[in-house]
């Protein structure tokens, strides 16, 4: 099934953000501060994208209210 | 460690499993008092039930043990790790499991190979799936009862029967698992669930208050003083969180764990009442995950800071060591009731985890290998006898097992997550692209169980990678196969397509948000 716009760019932003905290080599082993400041970032970034674009799909995809069948 | 009696701790496990099997019981009850003869493997949910069966399903005993023991080892760096996988279930679950859901609404999928059966229409992958899914299950549940033994064993400093626990434990969940059925194992499940957040939200100040006085801070300064600055970053005061584990961890629990594992695929994919429901699992469990692991990562933090330079066997039991070395001298009544507690709680996370496994273990052996392979058209009342006959038979061989669990039984706990993790690009390209084979859907069931044992036998990685490379290479050879191969027939999938495209139209009003030429 084809996917709309928001969501491949939803998708693509979320994974970017998770491979954002992944970068190999990034931070340095021993590096405390960077290391507190990759992590908050990463975790905002990752949180953010997730339930922004969430509910912005969600105004797209609207739920129909249920038939009274 | 002695501040239990096997006395107090049998009074403890006999009332907590006469509550539980209780209310399985009126659930089961009331069930059959509405609908007559019902399904034992499913049931709709609402949605406060289905988040709650949910999370307790996931999560397991290693919320007390490996848990804590893990961020002591690991670290602040391993709890980013764990706090980015996280909301990624809301991407994961929204582009996979809840796409099977809207197929569901009109296709009644049970076991979870059902729906690649009803994609690729292939009795063979429903086998092999099968297998993959039942391999994933049935040692799962032995370890829960091993586990909560182990815990019963501790908390009394060895006093009580193993054997003994294990047979009260295993034959209570089994039977309340068979009478109960589905529903009545959300139930449970949801009430167990609170039971264990809250003993672990309560241990976890505790722990805080005792040996830190309640302030974070504190804590922090004290990891700081003892063991410097490698507990704040990579890899780590134990080396636990290198490049490679803090992908290749959370990656197979952010596909393995939360997605694919049968018990929580069938919550995901077939079990929410409605796409409001789906919603709010989508956006719910992530917040309830971060606070079961915020606070496990807490203790880990506690027991760090008041604890330093524990083996690294010795800090799966760090709860107990808290409570017994700290907290007992200052206030002797409050580590009994935090023992206690350390129990209670695991015995609620394990139960819960464990009867799912068990639920959907039974499932697939019923419907997906009896009812198929034997094709024989039954009622609803012998297809619900012949599910609790199943359901008997495999708790009583679970059961079995964790009396003298076998050394196997480790080996193939530690594969569950990763060999369900290669399934996941064949269900992905099954619902986004037409053109994925039967041919190839076979395949790759079976090469990405033989790259995760190699994984594990040959490169010996898989500690740190569990099942990513063999998903890795499903989601090359999928495509690569079903361009080689030539195309399935177009009607053997027209049924699973038409269904997700008749739900699409049914369940959503889409509105497109207008071009900046259309707003021109």
């Amino acid at each position: 099934m084809k996917l709309v716009k928001a969501e491949k760019i939803w998708l693509a932003v979320c994974i970017m953000g998770y491979l954002f905290y992944n970068i190999p080599g990034f931070p340095q082993y021993g590096d405390m501060r960077a290391a507190v400041i990759h992590g908050v970032v990463s975790m905002v970034w990752v949180w953010a994208a997730n339930y922004i674009g969430f509910f912005i799909i969600n105004r797209i995809y609207r739920l129909k209210k249920p038939r009274q069948d | 460690m002695t501040l239990l009696k096997p006395s107090v701790m049998w009074i403890c496990i006999i009332g907590y499993l006469l509550i539980v099997m209780g209310i399985s019981r009126f659930i089961s009850w009331n069930q059959r008092r509405r609908e007559g003869h019902f399904n034992v493997f499913k049931a709709t949910l609402p949605w406060p039930l289905l988040v709650m069966t949910y999370i307790a399903s996931l999560m397991s005993v290693w919320v007390f043990f490996a848990g804590p023991g893990g961020y002591y080892r690991g670290g602040l760096t391993y709890w980013f790790s764990e706090m980015t996988y996280f909301p990624m279930f809301v991407v994961a679950m929204y582009f996979s499991t809840n796409k099977i859901w809207v197929v569901n609404a009109r296709r009644n999928y049970v076991t979870p190979s059902d729906c690649f059966y009803d994609r690729f229409r292939s009795p063979m992958l429903r086998i092999v799936t099968g297998i993959i899914f039942l391999a994933a299950s049935i040692p799962y549940v032995t370890s829960v009862m091993v586990s909560i033994a182990q815990a019963a064993s501790v908390a009394t400093g060895g006093a009580m029967n193993y054997t003994a626990v294990v047979l009260v434990i295993g034959l209570a969940m089994v039977v309340f698992t068979t009478v109960g059925g589905f529903k009545s194992v959300a139930w449970t499940d949801t009430i167990q669930g609170l039971v264990f957040m809250g003993c672990l939200v309560f241990i976890g100040i505790a722990a805080l208050m005792y040996c830190c006085g309640g302030s974070l801070t504190a804590c922090f300064h004290m990891i700081y003083e003892n063991v410097g600055d490698s507990w704040f970053s990579y890899p780590g005061t134990y080396e636990w969180t290198s490049y490679g584990a803090r992908f290749g961890y959370p990656f197979s629990c952010m596909i393995g764990y939360t997605i694919m594992l049968p018990h929580v695929f069938v919550r995901s994919a077939y079990s929410g009442m409605d796409l409001r429901t789906q919603r709010k699992v989508m956006s719910i469990t992530p917040l309830l995950q971060a606070l079961v692991w915020s606070f496990t990562f807490l203790i880990g933090a506690v027991g760090i800071a008041a604890l330093p330079g524990m083996d690294a066997g010795v800090t799966e039991m760090i709860i107990p060591y808290i409570v017994e070395n700290i907290i007992n001298p200052a206030n002797s009544g409050l580590a009994v009731g935090l023992m206690i507690m350390f129990f209670v709680g695991a015995a609620g996370v394990g139960i819960s985890t464990a009867d799912s496994f068990l639920l959907v273990g039974a499932s697939v052996i019923s419907d997906d290998f009896i009812i198929h392979a034997f094709r024989k058209e039954l009622t609803v009342r012998q297809k619900e006898r012949i599910g609790r006959i199943v359901i008997l038979c495999i708790g009583a061989i679970a059961v079995l097992f964790a009396l003298n669990p076998p050394e196997l039984i480790y080996t193939l706990i530690m594969f569950s997550i990763a060999i369900v993790m290669p399934l996941f690009p064949i269900l992905l390209y099954g619902i986004y692209w037409r053109r994925a084979t039967k041919k190839a859907a076979l395949i790759c069931s079976i090469v990405g169980t033989v790259v995760v044992l190699m994984t594990y036998f040959v490169w010996n990685i898989g500690g740190t990678w569990y099942g990513a490379i063999g998903l890795a290479v499903n989601a090359i050879l999928m495509p690569v196969i079903s361009l080689w191969d030539k195309p399935d027939n177009p009607a053997e999938s027209e049924e699973f397509y038409a269904a997700l495209e008749e739900g699409t139209e049914r369940f959503y009003d889409i509105r497109h948000p207008k071009s900046s030429k259309e707003k021109a």
